[in-house]
């Protein structure tokens, strides 16, 4: 059998500079959305289907 | 029948006597607008290529003009723009000119309809260049051959426009044709359409308020329309709505819109100040977007297309946390002002401006705080997160990340590496709301080209490179409001960026991936469980019921640290 091995792993390593990761619940953060993100995310979305709601009152020409 | 060639210098009278074939009876304003953008390219010779099939013209033909009393020529003119005169070339021996023409200043051409309400066609032009301060970004942009007597000249990077023809289409139907041209010469994910097709698409089924003008259509469009026919051409059809939340309105009628809109509307249109940042993320992917206002003054509501947009080249200009701060205005097509119109965003850019190209109604420079209404945008099917939610959760997030974990991550960092600087920057400008986030959409394929091409290093690079990611990604890039462009038109260096699921589902939650922030990689893998598989030790292990029926967490957060702060170049898109 050859001593060079036919199949390589080709995948980019990046271990020079990177430490190990961490999760980041055991820091005591959780990324979950703030409430006043989703509040922000509701409006933006009510308001892009008054589009819709008052199509009757506009018209382009 | 035979091709014919003539040649006009684009001295003072030949300028003059192009103006005076495009203008027809009611289009001087775009006609001179056209002619002043040819000037401006340094063009010098114009050859009006006669007769010529074009597409479009026989599209509109076929379904009304070939059906009108009056007889319409069947044919157009093409009027190719060259920046030198090609007279001397088209004297050669044909072998000779096409070798020859290939090389020549190109400018591309104006098709020139024989109906005299609308005589501009089909018009590929390429994007101004402005002064040396302001930096033209072109979103809609194509590339077109066109063959010239068996001459194959090349245009890049050009936004298609047109005008209404009053008949089958008005500014509603132009806008969405600007809008889709060069969507479809670019990436091909729709079919072709004319401004006929179009009509049709907005006008089935057809109904009351499109009934009132004859043929259904030409006298305007509302938003509904303007969405079935997107929806028809294959986009997905993304809408906004800008006028102020405190807005009563009154229906109008479109057929009544030609007597003067609403006097309620004309008086209180006051917008809500989104309009910029809104717009400015969707060309800033490359993707066209139909603005529209309710009222422009005249009374009427009138819809144009952005095409592009005009950047600061020093630091912000504006007081936006979006990428909007940089920008001066609005690239617009206008089919009753002409193309490559300048929008100011604000009333302060106006000066900023080149006095010549700002899009007016009279006296009035219209202005995006001041008129925009409504923008639709044509995104891809397979794009389901409008980009305002996207970056609001990148604000967000990094927003809870510096409130809770801000003074421990420094401290860590402090311990692997004393110079902590870069990062307290960057948490001084997330905490005083003056951190700015270029946010836009690409594909993962993109993303990753333009990450193997950055300056970033290279394991910082083959880390993020390697990361999963669905085919349409939203990326923010954060950067300091005070970094100015680069030289050229390169994109601003950036400080760290983030990459946001652009399929995600309908759980906000789910929507981030990773975060690059100077000195720090945090990874987001969405299919993380709180509940260990172990297998069983013994064959009476106690069943726990808590870990059973404990949620899986939405996902697991894990972060990397490194020693990398320095700022990489952004993405130059255009």
């Amino acid at each position: 059998m050859s001593e060079k091995s036919a199949v390589r792993d080709l995948t980019p390593q990046s271990t020079s500079v990177l430490r190990r990761p961490v999760d980041l619940s055991t820091l005591g953060f959780r990324g979950f959305v703030s409430p006043h993100a989703l509040d922000q995310i509701k409006r933006a979305e009510k308001r892009a289907s008054r589009v819709v709601t008052t199509a009757a009152t506009f018209a382009f020409r | 029948m035979r091709v014919r060639l003539v040649g006009i210098a684009l001295d003072p009278q030949g300028a003059e006597k192009l103006k005076t074939l495009l203008s027809g009876a009611q289009s001087q304003v775009s006609a001179e607008a056209v002619i002043q953008h040819v000037l401006d390219l340094k063009a010098a010779y114009a050859v009006i290529e006669e007769p010529y099939v074009d597409k479009d013209y026989s599209s509109d033909y076929l379904n009304f003009y070939a059906g009108a009393f009056r007889t319409y020529p069947r044919h157009t003119k093409r009027i190719h723009l060259f920046t030198e005169d090609i007279s001397p070339i088209l004297g050669r021996p044909l072998a000779e000119q096409q070798a020859e023409l290939e090389k020549t200043g190109y400018l591309g051409f104006v098709v020139l309809r024989p109906i005299s309400q609308g005589p501009i066609g089909r018009t590929v032009l390429p994007f101004p260049k402005l002064a040396d301060d302001l930096i033209v970004r072109r979103a809609a942009r194509a590339d077109f051959r066109v063959h010239v007597l068996g001459a194959r000249l090349d245009l890049q990077g050009a936004a298609p426009f047109i005008q209404q023809d009053e008949r089958l289409g008005a500014c509603a139907q132009a806008s969405i044709w600007m809008a889709d041209r060069p969507v479809h010469e670019r990436h091909r994910r729709t079919p072709w359409h004319s401004i006929a097709e179009i009509t049709r698409l907005a006008t089935t089924p057809t109904d009351a308020e499109l009934s009132k003008s004859l043929p259904a259509g030409s006298g305007g469009l509302n938003p509904i329309h303007i969405i079935r026919a997107l929806r028809g051409m294959g986009h997905q059809p993304l809408v906004d709505f800008f006028l102020s939340d405190s807005e009563d309105v009154e229906p109008v009628t479109i057929a009544d819109a030609g007597e003067g809109l609403s006097a309620k509307i004309a008086k209180t249109v006051k917008t809500n100040g989104l309009a910029a940042s809104s717009i400015i993320r969707y060309l800033d992917s490359g993707v066209p977007v139909i603005v529209a206002m309710a009222d422009i003054g005249a009374g009427v509501g009138h819809a144009i297309t952005a095409v592009g947009f005009v950047e600061s080249r020093g630091g912000a200009v504006g007081d936006s946390q979006s990428y909007d701060t940089f920008v001066r205005a609005l690239i617009v097509h206008d089919d009753q002002r002409g193309p490559y119109r300048l929008m100011p965003l604000r009333q302060s850019d106006i000066t900023a401006l080149p006095t010549n190209r700002l899009l007016t109604e009279g006296d009035k420079v219209l202005t995006v705080e001041d008129v925009v209404t409504h923008m639709f945008v044509p995104l891809p099917m397979r794009v389901f997160l409008r980009a305002d939610r996207a970056d609001t959760v990148s604000g967000d997030y990094l927003e809870s990340f510096v409130a809770i974990l801000g003074k421990q991550m420094l401290e860590r960092l402090a311990d692997e590496a004393e110079d902590v600087s870069a990062v307290e920057t960057f948490f001084d400008l997330v905490r005083t709301k003056r951190l700015i986030r270029r946010t836009y959409l690409t594909s993962a394929g993109r993303y990753r080209h333009h990450l193997a091409k950055s300056d970033l290093d290279e394991d910082i690079k083959a880390e993020l490179i390697t990361r999963s990611l669905p085919h349409f990604i939203w990326v923010t890039e954060l950067i300091s409001p005070d970094e100015a462009a680069a030289e050229g038109d390169d994109a601003r260096r950036v400080i760290g960026h983030m990459v946001v699921n652009a399929t995600s589902s309908t759980d906000p939650n789910s929507d981030l991936l990773l975060v690059h922030m100077p000195r720090m990689i945090i990874h987001r893998d969405l299919d993380g469980s709180l509940v260990d598989e172990e297998p069983p030790e013994a064959e009476d292990r106690p069943v726990d019921l808590d870990a059973m029926l404990a949620p899986a967490r939405p996902f697991t957060e894990t972060i990397i640290t490194h020693n990398i702060a320095a700022p990489y170049q952004g993405r130059r898109r255009h």
